[in-house]
């Protein structure tokens, strides 16, 4: 009987390996097996790309900063040569300042004049209660006076003399007139032809017009003046225009998890998943405008990732794995833990079996469960924007990187026992352990792109909707996946106020 | 001729990749006809065998050539390769067909002698997979049944019965195909 066995096994194992020199390549794997093998233990040929990429982000972080670094450079430069620019302005309008300082003194010389004239008006109507032809002279005199300061006044204004009608005194005759008025009357008349030219109207002028002429020449001045204007124009753009606002972004991300299960110290096996995962973040935002239509933003922002997923394993029942195991009671221990690119989660699953009697070494269990994990996360972003307006709406690409620290916070776990055909009453786990081992902030650059949109609510307020896309490049801590570069995408809202 | 395998193994071990190549080149066929016997069909042969390779690539350094040749110790490998794939995908289905095989078949090894490599692997590809899981580390690879318990983490009860309908299973399918 043994040796019939020993035949069989031979004769199984000498037909097996035959290798038929003529076959037909049916025991030839195709290349698909060595490729994806290779590309598992990270050492395929098309593996290098993606270091070249990350490479590539990396030269692209410096070339950022510096890029930010030239912006307010040029910026200060900018403003500098603007400040030369006014200062030239000032000069000139410390100049035109003088000359209007000056007229203003000539113009208070004259209005000493006119106040001497007024007094000798005076004088002469009190002359004039006495003779009344000489009242008519005096007129006159008052008309001259005034005409002078009229004179004056127009010289100052550059304003045309209006039409002046001959002085109606000038070849009057004065009947009946003694010596007395006749020595007035040449005094006069000599007077009348020194200072008064002979096309000027004789146009009543008060004295209390005069204050008003410095007013009317200063502002013709300020309104006039190109050089004036233009440096105005310049302080109203202050070279930097600033936003400041709160932002809101929703991110999605994939991830990948794995999951040992532990059925002895020696043998475990390994489920890898890529899970999804979904954040929530808010910040503050600030952006400024080093140029025309460009934005350079940044801002710190907190928020928290969550991912929860659905598993279901089968494993062996092992009598080693039994904390309690007596008739009545039997307590098994399920160890599995779970990792990513954050954290690693060891978990121990006490399980009640109901029915000992029933179970036996090597059954097959099945454990159905949820798992659920939360990190929070911090992040500063920096990215250049460019707007291309169009009425009130602008588009907004952006280019950018995102410094990211994340760290668990929160794991749980849930789920429950069963055998494949029921034989034996296996309740939920009792109770479960997790120990959450090598918790520490993952801190990471993610880079991303995207479009966004902008909203002017008012002269101040502005809206700004974007969707970006992003990739990350921290290397995953779980051994066999090697450099694992999440993607993800994001949108983001934000309210912002112009400085 | 042992001086230059050495010097490939150590290549492998630190990662040449040529050097894999040339190995794996070496083994391919030997590998995946063990792959073909654990799994229903080729292509969980080939996932088999993939799993396989990592595993091997990976623990090349334990390798200690004194105490086996290469070839025995990388098929150990792929068996256990083998059995987490089954375990993970199909284990379930491990005992089926149990109570539908006859209790005694007459071995008609008159038939079996006609029988190609490339058939009789076929015809083990069929096999429930706790049957043909137990067959080929019995029969094949020469497991006693005290490591197939151990590895399974059955009885040695349980794997000298699986066997034992093993093969009365392989009677039949023979007997019916030939």
């Amino acid at each position: 009987m043994e040796d019939n066995r020993d035949d069989m096994k031979e004769f199984f194992r000498k037909k097996l390996k035959q290798q038929g020199e003529g076959s037909d390549g049916w025991d030839k794997p195709s290349p698909r097996a060595f490729d994806n093998a290779m590309l598992r233990l990270g050492l395929s040929d098309t593996n290098p790309q993606p270091q070249i990429y990350h490479r590539l982000a990396y030269a692209c972080l410096p070339a950022l900063f510096f890029f930010a670094a030239y912006s307010v450079y040029l910026n200060i430069q900018l403003h500098s040569f603007k400040s030369g620019s006014n200062s030239t302005s000032i000069q000139e309008e410390i100049n035109k300042q003088e000359s209007i300082n000056k007229l203003e003194t000539e113009i208070a010389a004259l209005k000493n004049d006119l106040q001497r004239a007024e007094e000798s008006i005076e004088a002469c109507h009190s002359t004039k209660r006495t003779s009344s032809p000489v009242n008519q002279q005096i007129r006159s005199l008052h008309n001259i006076d005034a005409i002078q300061s009229k004179n004056l006044a127009a010289t100052i204004l550059a304003s045309p003399p209006s039409s002046t009608p001959p002085l109606a005194a000038e070849n009057q005759s004065v009947p009946g007139s003694n010596m007395q008025e006749g020595s007035i009357s040449e005094e006069t008349h000599k007077r009348k032809s020194n200072t008064i030219p002979s096309d000027l109207s004789l146009v009543p002028l008060l004295v209390s017009d005069i204050p008003a002429l410095p007013q009317k020449i200063n502002r013709s001045f300020t309104f006039t003046e190109p050089v004036f204007i233009k440096g105005t124009k310049l302080k109203k753009r202050k070279g930097f225009d600033y936003l400041l606002g709160m932002e809101y972004g929703h991110s999605r991300l994939k991830e990948v998890v794995e999951t040992e299960i532990i059925h002895t110290e020696e043998e475990s096996e390994i489920d890898i998943d890529e899970v999804q995962l979904s954040g929530q973040s808010l910040g503050i935002s600030f952006a400024f405008s080093p140029f025309k239509n460009v934005w350079l933003r940044t801002g710190l922002h907190s928020g928290s990732l969550n991912f929860s997923r659905e598993y279901s394993w089968r494993f062996f029942y092992l009598d080693e794995n039994n904390v309690i195991d007596n008739p009545d009671e039997l307590i098994n221990l399920l160890r599995f833990s779970t990792s990513n690119r954050i954290a690693s989660v060891e978990n121990e699953l006490y399980t009640l079996i109901g029915e000992p009697d029933e179970i036996e070494f090597g059954d097959i269990l099945f454990f159905g469960g949820a798992e659920f994990m939360k990190y929070r996360m911090y992040q500063i972003p920096l990215s250049m924007v460019y707007d291309l307006p169009l009425s009130k709406i602008s588009l907004s690409p952006e280019i950018g990187l995102r410094w990211q620290s994340s760290h668990l916070v929160e794991y749980d776990v849930e789920g429950e026992f069963n055998m494949g055909d029921e034989r034996a009453e296996i309740s939920s786990f009792e109770s479960s352990f997790h120990e959450m081992e090598d918790i520490f902030p993952l801190n990471e650059f993610t880079y991303f792109g995207g479009l966004g949109i902008k909203y002017d609510i008012s002269r101040r307020c502005l809206l700004h909707a974007n969707i970006q896309l992003e990739l990350g490049n921290a290397k995953s801590r779980i051994d066999d996946q090697g450099l694992f570069s999440p993607k993800g995408r994001r949108l983001g809202l934000g309210l912002y106020y112009k400085l | 001729m042992r001086k230059l395998k050495d010097d490939r193994i150590k290549a492998v071990i630190k990662g040449d990749r040529l050097a894999m190549r040339d190995l794996y080149q070496q083994y391919e066929r030997m590998w995946f006809r063990l792959c073909l016997r654990y799994a229903p069909d080729r292509s969980q042969a080939e996932d088999i065998l993939q799993e396989g390779l990592i595993y091997i690539f990976k623990d090349l350094h334990q390798f200690d050539e004194t105490k086996s040749k290469f070839s025995t110790w990388s098929s150990r490998v792929l068996v256990n390769a083998a059995l987490r794939f089954i375990r993970k995908n199909q284990w379930q289905q491990a005992f089926e067909d149990i109570e539908s095989i006859p209790k005694k078949e007459p071995f008609y090894e008159d038939i079996i002698g006609q029988i190609t490599a490339k058939e009789l692997t076929k015809i083990i590809q069929s096999l429930p997979t706790g049957y043909r899981i137990i067959f080929n580390m019995y029969e094949i690879e020469g497991y006693t049944h005290r490591e197939i318990a151990e590895k399974l983490e059955i009885s040695t009860g349980t794997s000298k019965s699986q066997l034992s309908k093993a093969k009365r299973m392989l009677r039949k399918k023979i007997e019916l195909l030939f």
